[in-house]
Formats: C-alpha cells, structure tokens, sequence
C-alpha cells in the first residue's frame, strides 16, 4: 500500500503541515533537522513497544505506549498515523483488542508514508 | 533560575527540553516522576515544572502533589514549591468518564498552575514561562545582594593606585574593571532576551 506520491496536484502534503512544522522548529531548519532526526530515531523504539503489547494482549500498555507515540506524532501531523494511535489507545483503554493488529498493520503503512514526507521536506528547506 | 522538563517518552522530553533552551532558559530533564521528585530534592534552582501528564509509575498529578509536600531550604529560609505546567495530549471534551481524563480534572482543582495541550503552542509557552519567571519569589529571581562592601573596596583600590602613581597597575586594573563590565553587560542582555 505505499505510496511514493507525497503530494497532491496542489503540492500540498497528504499528512503533514510544513509551516505548522517549522512553526515548532522556531523556524530554525537546523533545530527542526535534529527534532525530525530524534524523531525517526524514536519511531522504531515505539512501534515495537506497541506491537509487543498487541501481541501479548496487554491493554494498559497499549493504551500508554499509543498515546505517548500520539503526542509525539501531534507534532507533525494530523492525519492518519495520529487517528490510528487515537483508535490503539481507545482500544487499549476500553480492553477491545481484536482489532488492534489491522489498526497497527495500518500505522505501519501510514508511519513510513509520514517518514518519506518529512524526509522530502526537510530536503527541500535545506535547500 | 532551572525549569524541569520531565516526560517519560524520550522524544518528548528531548524536545521540549532543548525548545526551552532555545527560549534562554536553563533546564535539565527526568524521564520518571521519581526521578524529577529526586532533582527537586537536590536542586534549589528548580522552580518551575514542565511535565507530562500520562506516565508510567508517578504520572503528572501524583509528581504534582508530592512536590507541594518537599521541604527545600536555601541559606535565605524555605522555598517556596515549584510552580507547575502538566502537558497532555489529552482533550477534556472527549470521554469525561476516562480515568485520564478525570485525573486532568483533579490536576485542575489540586491548582496546577497551567494545563497545556500537546502540541504545545509555543507562543503560549514562551508567554507562560516569562510569567512564572516574573512572578517567581523574590529570593529566587532577585536577591539582595550587598553592593556597598565590594564598592568600597573598588574605591579603595583605585585610591591606592593613584597614590602610587603606579602606571600599569591602572591600566591592568581598567582592563580587569571593562572585562568585568562587559560580563554584566551580557547578563543583562540575556535578561532582555529571556523577557521579550
């Protein structure tokens, strides 16, 4: 399901909103390339922790591990990989994990597609 | 003047640390509730609170009233606690009956100074965090400090000098005076800084 089109016909982002990301960075490309480093350094990390309390059906560490990735993820978009976090952690809190393994296999799409966007942006403002 | 920065997802904590930083505060970082309760323990400079609120172990509340209950003193008598800023991805809104959600609502009558929503709004932080400083006690943000005693001993010097007739013991001294006039100079500057 990837997608290599990260932009529409408008050249708009499909997930992520640049003024609103280099808003965070204090508009300092330096800053926000060491934020979007850190950031793909730390999404592994949590997808695992995420998957494993899937796997071994632990709902309350669902329910934690999704929504601190979610506020992590609230600084670059509001699309798609936060609603899918938003669902794993609802799904965690309300003990409903049959369908978590969909949402995950989800986010795991969306997450690279978020990934391949701010790797574009981040070439194109340092240039 | 330190602002503690405590969240317990490292990508989190990082940034808001080194966001902070860039604002021309200094800060340092704890990653559980207890070790933040260790820093405040051990670190009078630490009057001011940035912390999550959902967290493994101590979350944001508990960190919050155990705080209030720290006895920190300094040479000048007891301090005051810290002021504090929970920060959530939370929304009040939604699902009033959630645990967390009902914990957000306890942090606002325990008397949290702010709540902030993830993502912070940086112009709200910047403005918050300028606030807490200016409010902050008088013995944290302005201490007397006794300017006769080294005055006198200034005069002094420059007394002796002159009565010496000494010519480069006073341009070894006008050298040590501008360099220390220019480190006040960059302490006020860093002051503007931190107040605009």
């Amino acid at each position: 399901m990837s997608n290599t089109n990260t932009t529409n016909n408008a050249g708009e982002w499909r997930l992520i909103d640049g003024d609103r990301i280099l808003d965070m960075a204090i508009g300092d490309t330096e800053f926000l390339a060491e934020l979007i480093d850190l950031f793909m350094c730390s999404v592994s990390e949590q997808m695992c922790e995420i998957s494993l309390a899937i796997e071994r059906k632990q709902a309350e560490t669902l329910a934690i591990t999704a929504h601190g990735f979610k506020g992590t993820v609230s600084n670059y978009t509001k699309g798609e990989p936060y609603l899918l976090l938003q669902t794993l952690e609802e799904d965690g809190k309300s003990n409903r994990l049959q369908d978590a393994s969909i949402s995950y296999a989800a986010l795991e799409n969306e997450m690279q597609e978020l990934i391949t966007e701010l790797n574009t942006f981040m070439a194109q403002v340092s240039h | 003047m330190k602002i503690l920065v405590v969240d317990d997802v490292g990508y989190s904590c990082h940034f808001h640390a080194r966001l902070i930083e860039k604002f021309g505060y200094r800060c340092c970082t704890a990653t559980t509730g207890f070790e933040a309760l260790n820093l405040l323990k051990t670190d009078n400079d630490i009057n001011i609170v940035i912390t999550d609120l959902m967290m493994r172990g101590m979350d944001g509340v508990d960190l919050f009233k155990e705080a209030q209950h720290l006895e920190r003193f300094t040479d000048d008598g007891p301090l005051d606690p810290p002021q504090f800023i929970l920060m959530t991805a939370l929304r009040l809104e939604k699902n009033s009956n959630d645990k967390d959600v009902q914990r957000l609502k306890l942090a606002q009558e325990l008397g949290v100074s702010k709540i902030m929503f993830k993502p912070l709004d940086q112009g709200e932080l910047r403005e918050t965090l300028r606030e807490m400083v200016t409010s902050a006690p008088d013995s944290l943000n302005n201490q007397p400090v006794d300017l006769y005693t080294p005055a006198q001993k200034i005069k002094d010097a420059v007394k002796d000098i002159i009565d010496s007739g000494n010519f480069g013991a006073a341009e070894q001294f006008i050298e040590c005076l501008n360099g220390e006039v220019h480190h006040l100079q960059e302490f006020l500057a860093k002051l503007e800084t931190v107040e605009n």
